[in-house]
This record gives structure tokens, sequence and C-alpha cells, in this order.
């Protein structure tokens, strides 16, 4: 047999290396478009081969790219005409699995199979099975929803820079969602471990600095400040500000579509308030920068009505306290006021947001 | 070359012209993985990993020799960084451990044998390739395979015996290559390239089972 006539210019190689680099990414489209791209090499070049042995071979390696590309139809049609005897010896072996692997895959019942079962892993959190099942069917679910469940189970096994990576894929495919950045941060934070919150955030940082992320994590910080004493409280309200600053400059550099996304002007309006309401909390803040403040964030999100109530709220604890006073976290009647009522309204968006979330849709959609 | 020399994994790209970036990308992240993180963290800031090969070289006919060499990833953190972080969540434990001893393949063949890559391609519907060298000569068979962990040594030294008679099932000569990544709970990785020939084992006595 002349082997050395398979993929002598090493293009089907090549493609299929750019496939399993897709795939272990995560990022399935291209997967299939570069497996794709290899088996029609080697099937073209089936035409050139003189030996049996040879002809059927490049069937079986170009069934396997189809295969490995989710097209099992295709790695099936090709499979019909492979006769495991004419296969070089060291290759039958691995011939009758494959067969029956592709002819399963290719069965009308295979996807919802997967997805039940799928459901079945994620109802019991068993992550590992979850993961494996992933793994073994990388075409069953949409991408994102593929990414988001990997998230999710990095989340929870406190991987957070997997966790990070694989929300930036989310984020990636829903771009109109910038709220996908806070209900991932919100998990940790919700329950209150800021410290893995923020570890989280950092990575998302690293890995996906949009204005939202700065805003997730300039809200972070003012969670940060509740549970501190005023002493660490003023270096703490600096960060928030900072990156509160950050996802300004940011936000300014969207595009106008951009800076109108519903989402993203709800998380800007949250972050002038958290601003508004840290400043207040450190007694460092002025009526009129106040008032600034959250005029800022009525601007920002007109169509929040919120704003009203929070002026009345706020403006009567503002009056009470002496501007610079410095006082521990256990004397100020105020704090907890304002803890409470930024988590009051980061719920109220989270509630906002799931509702809107792109990957819960595309599960429903999905049947799963 | 002296033993301990570093072969870098970012090599790969002119070791195996023209499919090198190819392996470099599918290949280079799980072997990074299988070197550095698991099954044997290495320590921060730690580039290179030793290890010892147990090499047969062509003609098969002289016994196996024991080099080493440090497998480096230098220089590929921003490229392959994120896939690293990704692909124990993508990838199933045992198909990263393959991907991640042809990776280590791809090297030592090129350093030890000269040899080039022509294909390195996923056959069947499990963690199979199909791998042929060198470019441009008679194709030779090949067949590599990894293991994540061995304590003893055995698995491995089964698993070369099983990659050596697959190789003369169907061919007269060829590589068997087997890569532990944690080996006989020693820091070092162990891997295994032997050349077989049926007609050296032939010339042996014809004993089943000795191969190399």
């Amino acid at each position: 047999m002349t082997l050395s006539l398979i993929d002598r210019d090493g293009q089907a190689t090549i493609a299929a290396a750019e496939g399993q680099a897709a795939l272990a990414s995560g990022d399935t489209p291209r997967a299939r478009e570069k497996f794709a791209e290899a088996g029609a090499i080697l099937e073209k070049s089936i035409g050139g081969a003189r030996r049996q042995a040879e002809k059927h071979l490049l069937r079986f390696l170009a069934a396997s790219q189809y295969y490995h590309g989710g097209n099992y139809r295709k790695a099936l049609d090709l499979c019909k005409k492979i006769e495991q005897r004419l296969l070089p010896r060291e290759t039958r072996p691995l011939f009758p699995q494959f067969l029956q692997d592709v002819r399963t895959r290719a069965s009308a019942g295979y996807e919802s199979r997967v997805r039940r079962e799928l459901q079945e892993h994620g109802r019991r959190k068993d992550h590992a099975r979850m993961l494996q099942a992933l793994q073994e069917h990388p075409y069953v679910l949409p991408p994102g929803v593929m990414a988001f469940d990997r998230a999710l189970i990095s989340q929870d096994l406190k991987n957070y820079q997997a966790a990070a990576l694989f929300f930036a894929d989310v984020f990636r495919r829903y771009p109109d969602h910038p709220g996908l950045v806070f209900i991932a941060a919100a998990i940790p934070q919700r329950q209150g471990k800021l410290e893995e919150a923020w570890d989280y955030v950092r990575h998302q940082l690293e890995v996906l600095p949009h204005p939202a992320t700065y805003v997730v994590a300039s809200l972070i910080f003012f969670h940060r400040g509740s549970a501190a004493y005023i002493e660490d409280g003023n270096s703490i309200l600096k960060e928030q500000v900072r990156y509160f600053n950050r996802a300004g400059a940011g936000y300014a550099d969207l595009s106008a579509q951009q800076q109108a996304n519903p989402e993203m002007r709800a998380l800007m309006a949250l972050g002038f308030e958290a601003v508004a309401l840290g400043r207040l909390r450190h007694g460092e803040v002025r009526r009129e920068e106040f008032e600034g403040l959250l005029r800022r964030a009525r601007e920002i999100d007109p169509a929040n009505g919120e704003f009203e109530n929070n002026y009345r709220l706020f403006l009567d604890s503002l009056n009470s306290r002496p501007s610079g006073t410095v006082i521990a976290r256990d004397q100020e009647p105020g704090r907890e006021l304002e803890e409470r009522f930024l988590f009051d309204r980061e719920s109220r968006l989270l509630e906002v947001l799931k509702g809107t979330n792109p990957v819960t849709r595309e599960l429903q959609g999905a049947g799963v | 070359m002296p033993n301990g020399h570093v072969l870098e994994l970012s090599s790969l790209r002119e070791r195996h012209p023209p499919i090198g970036t190819a392996l470099l990308h599918a290949f280079a992240p799980a072997a990074i993985i299988r070197l550095s993180i698991d099954p044997t963290p290495q320590p921060s800031g730690t580039m290179s990993r030793r290890a010892e090969v147990d090499w047969i070289t062509r003609p098969g006919t002289n016994p196996a020799v024991q080099v080493h060499r440090d497998i480096g990833w230098n220089g590929l953190k921003d490229l392959l960084g994120r896939l690293c972080v990704q692909l124990p969540f993508t990838v199933n434990a045992q198909t990263l451990t393959e991907q991640a001893a042809i990776g280590v393949m791809a090297l030592l063949i090129n350093d030890l044998e000269g040899a080039v890559l022509q294909t390195v391609l996923p056959i069947g519907s499990g963690g199979d390739y199909f791998v042929l060298p060198p470019r441009g000569r008679k194709p030779i068979q090949m067949e590599v395979s990894g293991i994540r962990e061995d304590s003893t040594g055995t698995a491995s030294r089964a698993r070369l015996a099983q990659k050596a008679e697959q190789v003369l099932t169907h061919s007269q000569a060829g590589f068997a290559s087997v890569t532990t990544f944690s080996h006989k709970a020693g820091p070092i990785a162990h891997s295994y390239l032997h050349y077989v020939s049926s007609r050296r084992r032939k010339k042996k006595g014809g004993k089943k089972g000795k191969k190399t």
C-alpha cells in the first residue's frame, strides 16, 4: 500500500488539527467547518488511489473527520461504501465500533436522547457526568448554551478562571446581552462570598475587559466596602470609583447602538447609584454630588422608575449625617440600609436579566 | 544531542513543516497540561519537564538506551494559555492524555530519529490517530499511546508491548511510542520510543511478546 499518497501535502491534517483545537475551545461551528474540510480533502483523494486498501482507508479517514465534525449522516453514507475486510489490517479492528457509533448518532432520536441525558445530569448536579456527556456529544447543544453550562460547572467547582473564559465565550455569542456578565458574577456575590466573587471578576476583567465587567467589578467593591470598617472602607471606595470610572470610559467608547442597549444602560445606572451610595456611606459626599450621581443614573436609564423613590429615601439619610464624619460600621445606622438597598436593586435587575437571558431562551428552544 | 537538551513544544512548527503549526495547536496544549498541571503539578514558573526516554533506534538491533530530554513550553502561554484552562472541561481525560503523548512523540521522533511527520489524523470514533512519518520517504508505521499515571511502570511496559504488536501485525517494522506522565511516582515523565521490526524478532528466536 502506498500510504505516502495519503494527505501528501498535510492539508487534511492541518484542517483536522484546527477542528480539534476549535472543539477544545468549544467553538463547534468552526470545528464542524474544519473537520468537514479535512473529510472533503480525503474524500477527494480517493479517486487518485489505485489499491483497494488505500481507497477504503481514505474513506474510513474521511468518514472519521465527518464524524468528529458532527456530520454523522455524511459519515454514515461513506461507511456504507467501506468494506472492513479491505481495510489495512491495523485499522480493521477500529471499524465495527466506529460504524456502530455513526449509526447511533445518525439515528433520528439521537439528539433528543442526549438532551434528556443532559437534563438529568443537570437536575442531579452531576458535574462529572454532565461534562463527560458534553465532551462526548459536543454538537447537540448550541455552542453558547454549552459554554454557559461549562461556565456554571466551573463556577460550582470554584475554577473561576475557567468560568470566566467560558462566560467570555457565552458573551461573544450573545454580544447584545452585556447583562450576562452581571448574572455570572452574581452567583457567588449573592451568597455573600465576596472574595470568590472578586476572584471571578478579576479573571473576567482579564478575558473580557468590557464596560459591563468594570461595572460589576465596582459593584463587588461596593459590597466589600460594606463588610469593612471605615479605615479600609476608604481605600475600597477608591477602588469602586476607579473601576466605575473605567466602566464610564469604556461606555463612552461604545457605539451609539451599544450605548443604547437597555442591559448596558441598566448596569451603568446601577453603577452610578452604587458610587453615590458608597460615597454616602463613607461620609465623603456632598449633597450636590450625591444628587448629581443619581441624576446621571436617571439620565442613562430613563425607563427605570425607581430613582424618584431613591432620592427621597437617601436625602433623609444624607441630611442626618455631618460631612466627613468617620464612624465605625457598627455605629452607623445608614450603612446597613444602603447595603440592603443596593442588594434589592441588584435583585430586581437580576430578575429582569434572567427573563431576557438568551441562553435560557435557546435552552427552551432546544428542548433542554 | 546531549542529555537534558530542551525540546520546546513551540519548535513543532519548524520540526514538522508543513503540519507543525497544526500539531502545535492540536497537541501542545494537552502536552502542557499533562507535563505541568495534571497529574504532577509543577511549581509556578516552571517552563520545562524532564523526560527519561527509553530509546531503540533504527534498525532496532541494538538494546535500548536511556536518554533524557527536557520538554519545554516557553513562549506558549499567550498562545495556548486559555486553551490549557478550558481543555480539561472540553476534552475527556483519556483523549487528552493521548493528545499529549502525540505532542511528546512529535518532538522525540524528530530530535532522536530526524523523522518529520506527514500525517496525524483522527481515525475511528475513539482516541486513535493515523500517524505517518516520514515525509518523502517510504512510510513507517507508528503507534502512539499515552498513560496519565503508572506508579509501577507495569502498565507502560504492557502498553508498549501492545503497541509494538500492533505495528508488527501489518508491517515489517515501525515505531511504538508510549509516554507516561507520572511514572513510578518519580518527578520525571517517561517515554518509550522503540523501533520494532519482525526481522529482529525472528533473529531472537521468534519469542512471542518480546518485540523490542
